[in-house]
C-alpha cells in the first residue's frame, strides 16, 4: 500500500503524454522558470505558467488544470521549448494535455471544434471567400484567376478523418448541444 | 528542384495578397513550382485538439506531393511550414501513429512513407534565390522605408528541427529588406508573438497583444511592417482597426508581405502584387 494516497492523481499520465510527445518530458523540469519568463501567455493570462504545468504534469495532478480550461490559452509560440536548459517542452506537455482532455470527452473551445467541422466539410479551416480591396470591390479566387480549391473525393476524405478521430471531437460538441 | 506549391487555408481563403505576390515573385526568379493538387489543411490548427488528425493532415500533403512527383514542398505560411517540417521528427518513435494515418490515407489511395523537404518562402528567397540575385534585380530602391520585420514564431522555432532562420537572432527578412533599399533595424520586441493562435480563445486579449506590438513599432519610428506568415499578417495588419479599438489607440501602420516589398523594388505593378488587398494605408509610403 502506498504511504500517501491522492484521489485525483493520474498515475498513468506520464505514459499518456509520452504516447503523444517524446519531447514534453515534464519529469526533467527543475523549475528554473526560464520558460515562464519568456511566455507571452503568462503576461496576459493570470495563472498561466508553463513551469507549473510541467510540475503538475510530472506529479500527475492535472485535473484542475484540465477543468479550468487554462491550457487552451497557450499561444504555441514554442519559446518555452526553445529556451529550456533541460530540453523539455512545456508546450508539448500543454498540447498533450489538451489532447488528453478532448480524448476524455471534454469539449475544446468552440473555435477548435469549428475548424475540425470546416476541414471535414471542405478540407480547410476557412473556405475561400470574397476579400475586400482598397477600391471597395469584393473579389473571389475565380475573379483573380487563382486555382480552385477543395477536396476531390469528400466522401473518402471524411472516411479517413473518422479513422483519425475527427468525429470523436464533433460528437462531443453534439452531446453538449443536446444538453 | 521541382516544388509542390502549398498555399494553406488562410492564404487560399482570403489573404489573397500573400498567394498572389508569392506566385509572382517565385515565377520572376525562375523557381520551378506547381500547385499540389487536391491539397487540404496542413493540420496545424488541429494539433492541440486531435494529434492523430494533425498527423494525418500533414502526412496527406506529403503523400500527395510525392505521388505527384515533386521533390520538395514550398510553403507561404509559417504554420503550414512547421507542421509539414516537424511531422517526420514527431512520428519518429510512434510507429502506431504512422500505421493509423496510413490506414486513413489508404481510403484515398495515398501512403505516407516519409516526408519531402519543406521550404518556407523565406528560405527560397534567401537560400535558393539569394541576396546577390535579388540585389541585381532591384530597379526602384525602397528609399524612405523604415520597416519592422516580423518573423513569426514558427519560422524560427523550435530549435530541435531545422527552421528558416535562427531561433533567437533571425536576420534574413531584415537582410532582404536592406538589399531592397529599406532600413530594417532590429528592435527589442522583434521576437514577440502575434498571438494569432489565441484569437479563437480570447479575441480581445489576443488583439491587445498584437495591437501593442504595432504600437511599439510606431513608437520606435518604423513606418511599415514586413510579414511572411498570413496568420501574423492578419493579426498585425488586417486586424489593426479592431486592435486599435480594443486599445483605444491608433495602431495603423502599413503592413505588407516580404514578397510584396520585393515586387515593389522590382518595379512591379501594385495590383500584380495584390496590394489592393492590403487595407493598412500603404499608398502614401509606396507612392512617395
Amino acid at each position: 500500500m502506498d504511504t500517501i494516497e491522492y484521489s485525483s492523481r493520474d498515475k498513468e499520465l506520464a505514459n499518456k503524454i509520452k504516447a503523444i510527445s517524446d519531447e514534453a518530458k515534464p519529469e526533467d523540469c527543475y523549475t528554473c522558470i526560464k520558460c515562464t519568463n519568456g511566455c507571452p501567455a503568462n503576461k496576459i493570462f493570470e495563472g498561466f505558467a508553463p513551469h507549473k504545468i510541467q510540475v503538475a504534469a510530472h506529479m500527475g495532478f492535472v485535473e484542475d488544470l484540465i477543468e479550468s480550461g487554462i491550457l487552451w490559452y497557450c499561444m504555441n509560440c514554442l519559446t518555452c521549448q526553445t529556451r529550456c536548459p533541460m530540453k523539455t517542452s512545456p508546450v508539448q506537455t500543454i498540447s498533450s494535455l489538451t489532447n488528453i482532455s478532448v480524448n476524455r470527452g471534454i469539449a475544446p473551445p468552440k473555435a477548435f471544434t469549428e475548424m475540425i467541422r470546416a476541414v471535414k466539410a471542405n478540407g480547410a479551416i476557412i473556405q475561400p471567400r470574397e476579400a475586400q480591396t482598397t477600391d471597395f470591390d469584393f473579389l473571389t479566387r475565380d475573379d483573380l484567376e487563382l486555382p480552385a480549391r477543395g477536396i476531390k473525393d469528400p466522401v473518402k476524405f471524411q472516411e479517413a478523418l473518422k479513422i483519425v478521430g475527427a468525429d470523436q471531437v464533433l460528437e462531443i460538441k453534439k452531446a453538449e448541444e443536446e444538453i | 528542384m521541382k516544388y509542390g506549391f502549398f498555399t494553406g487555408c488562410t492564404s487560399q481563403a482570403d489573404s489573397y495578397e500573400n498567394e498572389i505576390s508569392s506566385r509572382v515573385i517565385l515565377t520572376h526568379y525562375g523557381i520551378d513550382f506547381q500547385d499540389i493538387e487536391d491539397q487540404s489543411c496542413c493540420g496545424t490548427p488541429i494539433k492541440t485538439t486531435k494529434h492523430s488528425m494533425w498527423a494525418f493532415l500533414a502526412a496527406r500533403v506529403h503523400a500527395l506531393a510525392k505521388k505527384q512527383g515533386y521533390e520538395a514542398i514550398a510553403t507561404i505560411c509559417n504554420g503550414c511550414d512547421l507542421s509539414l517540417s516537424e511531422l517526420s521528427h514527431e512520428l519518429e518513435h510512434h510507429p502506431d501513429v504512422v500505421e493509423l494515418i496510413n490506414e486513413a490515407l489508404a481510403k484515398e489511395g495515398l501512403h505516407y512513407d516519409g516526408s519531402l523537404p519543406v521550404r518556407n518562402i523565406l528560405e527560397i528567397l534567401y537560400e535558393d534565390i539569394g541576396l546577390e540575385t535579388i540585389e541585381k534585380s532591384v530597379k526602384k530602391k525602397l528609399t524612405g522605408f523604415v520597416t519592422a520585420a516580423h518573423y513569426g514564431c514558427h519560422a524560427i522555432r523550435p530549435k530541435t528541427i531545422k527552421r528558416p532562420d535562427n531561433h533567437e537572432q533571425p536576420t534574413h527578412i531584415q537582410e532582404i529588406l536592406e538589399i531592397l533599399g529599406a532600413k530594417s533595424p532590429v528592435y527589442p520586441e522583434l521576437l514577440d508573438c502575434c498571438s494569432a493562435t489565441t484569437i479563437g480563445v480570447d479575441a480581445e486579449k489576443a488583439l491587445k497583444v498584437s495591437g501593442e506590438k504595432v504600437e511599439i513599432m510606431k513608437l520606435r519610428g518604423y513606418n511599415s511592417i514586413a510579414n511572411i506568415c498570413p496568420f501574423c499578417h492578419k493579426q498585425l495588419g488586417a486586424s489593426q482597426d479592431v486592435a486599435g479599438k480594443v486599445l483605444g489607440k491608433d495602431v495603423k501602420l502599413p503592413a505588407m508581405y516580404l514578397s510584396q516589398y520585393i515586387g515593389l523594388a522590382l518595379g512591379m505593378d501594385e495590383e500584380k502584387l495584390g496590394l489592393q488587398f492590403n487595407l493598412t494605408g500603404w499608398e502614401e509610403l509606396v507612392n512617395k
